[in-house]
């Protein structure tokens, strides 16, 4: 795991995506379609169909290619003294955090990660209350085995010692330099 | 009723916490004064009214019998209310500041609200109101553990205190309030004025008339207009006087390790924090102060504090704490030094990438595609109805001509704006301090001790990618800035700068991070 290459998502992430998608892709094309066979012409000048078809397009048909997409575009890694991720199809995201500033680290799932056999883990560090790293979809061993890493070498770390105070502005003249 | 062991709050706090349901429900208190002034008589008002009153009296007696506070077994216990039942219990290890706020019903009363604050969380973890000045130092030394917040140092009554690194003059307080950017609050006021209406124009016509005599037959908007402007130039002189009254005798003093922000004339507010909490320096410029050469000084903290109603719009917004409502530009670098480890200027600092104007000027143009061809529909919706009603009759002729302004304006509004933008933000890597500035009116400027730093993102849109361009954001612990919190963000970087920058940002930082994990 610390070999420092780039890492992709359980394979079970991709089924959870789509199906998620999937669901979502049903209702979008049975609710314009329900809609239009009961009569409710929403857009003037419309023929029947072109709007369920416009509806399962955009909210059906894409939703599924991008959760296919997303997953092959999800990677983390593990490095000697940090932890890297990067995701997104067409708004792309690459993220960095030493790991000496990790406070802790959570494990969570939910029922449909659950019963496809993966976890998240969401990575904390000091001073805000959202995670800084979250990595939505690995096998629950591989979890483990990264929390026992990231928190382990917090432990070995040697206790630092406290850094010098910042040294006290002085309030008298000061030559002001170019802002 | 309170446990005997449990300790009491002052009973002239019932005062206080009437001062503050009147002052949270403001709104309603004036609709129902103006109302039974209006003398319409409408009775449920004043039944609503006296409903009120009598709510917020029995509110405030509550609170005072069924609030306690203790210190036992390392913690500090908080107990309160009747209905909901809240015991809050904060290990005493955990509190790093206390703060002290009075308003103008605590300072004739003698009390003092207490915000006890810890190193996580985005607001005070708790407070106790109110206390006897007496008992409030007394637990305020109890609280405040060595090592961390440290005590209040004890100043000996002859012992001059230290110079203040920033002390703010009448003049400056009133000039800070005449040049901040007010429009949400003179929006407000006019739309607050719209509301009470007939009223209100009745009074202001019946003064003008009074002023002007008979010249006033001229058409109504005259009068309309007149009004807006009165009210407008109301506003200003409104906010001159709140700056001067929120940030009276406004003074920021370093102790030990730490520094001491005190400020305002009705409402006073002190701080005390320590100041490796400080995480980044933010300096801003409304258009105004960036013409006259002044500007205001915020630094970002872990946990936050002073989330007084007297920080401003732009803090109470974003969490940054002021510490100066209005300085020179040249005296950032000393101010600054409270946040920054090391001496930095942005002389010579590096642009962004010039395509960033081709990314704006592209976007604006499908915005106008976008806005004018949506306007269209619906003009040409409005005109097959043929009903000859008025928006019919107004889009007749203002159709093609607005339709033109949305296509080829917005465009052209795009572009001034990109190559403005383009103009100002500069960046600059200055080895402990990442400086970036940004802002085509008025300008902000962050100071990021690379230290600090926790994480770093790349980020690139679907337009910025085509052109190869990528943005940079940092955060630190500090909780500022809405709901990702204290991140500070280059846009628009050339893809291998920004990759480089990164990647150079992360090694310092790295170092930062081992010798300092929590940030603060």
């Amino acid at each position: 795991m610390l070999n420092n290459e780039w890492r992709p998502l359980a394979p079970q992430v991709k089924k959870l995506w789509l199906i998620s998608a999937g669901i979502g892709a049903a209702f979008w094309t049975i609710a314009p379609l329900l809609a239009e066979l009961l009569g409710f012409r929403r857009i003037p000048g419309w023929p029947t169909g072109l709007l369920t078809v416009v509806m399962a397009l955009l909210f059906g048909v894409l939703p599924l290619v991008m959760a296919s997409l997303k997953h092959k575009h999800w990677r983390w890694r593990l490095g000697e003294d940090d932890l890297a991720v990067k995701s997104g199809v067409i708004w792309r995201m690459e993220r960095i955090i030493a790991r000496a500033r990790i406070q802790h680290v959570d494990i969570t799932s939910g029922v449909f990660s659950r019963m496809l056999g993966v976890v998240d883990v969401s990575v904390y560090v000091g001073g805000k209350l959202t995670a800084a790293i979250s990595i939505p979809g690995i096998l629950p061993d591989e979890a483990e085995e990264l929390r026992r890493v990231l928190l382990a070498a917090m432990e070995e770390e040697p206790p630092a010692a406290p850094p010098p105070p910042p040294p006290l502005p002085q309030t008298g003249p000061e030559p002001p330099p170019a802002l | 009723m309170s446990s005997p062991d449990y300790e009491r709050i002052h009973p002239l706090t019932i005062l206080v916490n009437l001062e503050r349901a009147i002052r949270r429900m403001i709104f309603v208190v004036v609709v129902v004064v103006i109302n039974m002034v209006q003398g319409e008589g409408f009775d449920q008002f004043e039944i609503l009214g006296a409903a009120l009153g009598g709510f917020i009296v029995i509110d405030a007696v509550i609170r005072y019998f069924t609030y306690g506070y203790r210190i036992r077994g390392g913690h500090l216990e908080i107990k309160q209310g009747i209905l909901m039942r809240s015991n809050r219990s904060i290990p005493l290890d955990r509190i790093q500041n206390i703060n002290f706020q009075r308003s103008v019903t605590h300072r004739l009363t003698g009390l003092v609200d207490l915000e006890i604050e810890t190193a996580a969380g985005a607001k005070a973890e708790a407070s106790i109101s109110a206390l006897d000045l007496e008992s409030a130092e007394r637990l305020r030394r109890l609280l405040v553990s060595e090592g961390v917040g440290g005590p209040v140092p004890e100043r000996a009554p002859d012992e001059p205190e230290a110079a203040p690194l920033y002390e703010a003059t009448l003049k400056q307080l009133a000039l800070a309030g005449a040049t901040e950017n007010r429009w949400p609050a003179i929006i407000g006021l006019l739309v607050a004025a719209g509301a009470f209406g007939s009223t209100l124009t009745r009074l202001i016509t019946d003064a003008i008339e009074g002023a002007a005599g008979e010249a006033l037959n001229g058409p109504r908007w005259t009068v309309y207009v007149g009004a807006i402007f009165l009210i407008a130039l109301l506003g200003w002189l409104l906010s001159i006087g709140a700056s001067i009254v929120t940030y009276y005798n406004f003074q920021v003093r370093l102790l030990d390790g730490r520094f001491r922000r005190t400020y305002g004339l009705l409402n006073t507010v002190e701080n005390i924090v320590p100041l490796r909490r400080i995480q980044l320096l933010v300096v801003r410029q409304s258009m105004l102060q960036r013409a006259l050469g002044y500007c205001r000084i915020f630094v970002d903290t872990a946990g936050g504090f002073g989330g007084g109603k007297g920080d401003g719009d732009a803090a109470a917004a974003s969490k940054s704490s002021l510490i100066s409502p209005l300085s020179r530009l040249e005296d950032v670098p000393v101010i600054g030094r409270i946040a920054l480890p090391a001496e930095y200027s942005l002389s010579g600092a590096q642009r962004i990438s010039p395509r960033t104007m081709n990314r704006r000027i592209r976007l604006s143009v499908i915005v106008g595609v976008v806005m004018a061809s949506a306007f269209l529909s619906v003009a040409l919706f409005i005109a097959s109805l043929a009903d000859g009603s008025p928006p019919d009759q107004f889009l007749d002729v203002w159709r093609w001509p607005i339709f033109a302004a949305l296509l080829l304006g917005i465009p052209a509004i795009g572009t001034w704006e990109g190559w403005l933008s383009y103009k100002t933000a500069r960046w600059q890597d200055q080895d402990s301090v990442l400086a970036i500035r940004l802002g085509a009116l008025g300008r902000t400027a962050w100071f990021v001790p690379v230290s600090k730093i926790q994480t770093i993102s790349l980020t690139e849109n679907p337009g910025q990618r085509r052109l190869n361009l990528v943005s940079l954001d940092v955060t630190t612990a500090a909780a500022s800035g809405g709901l990702v919190g204290g991140t500070v963000t280059i846009p628009d970087l050339d893809r291998s700068v920004a990759e480089g920058l990164a990647m150079s940002l992360h090694e310092r930082a790295k170092q930062g991070a081992r010798l300092n994990p929590d940030g603060f």
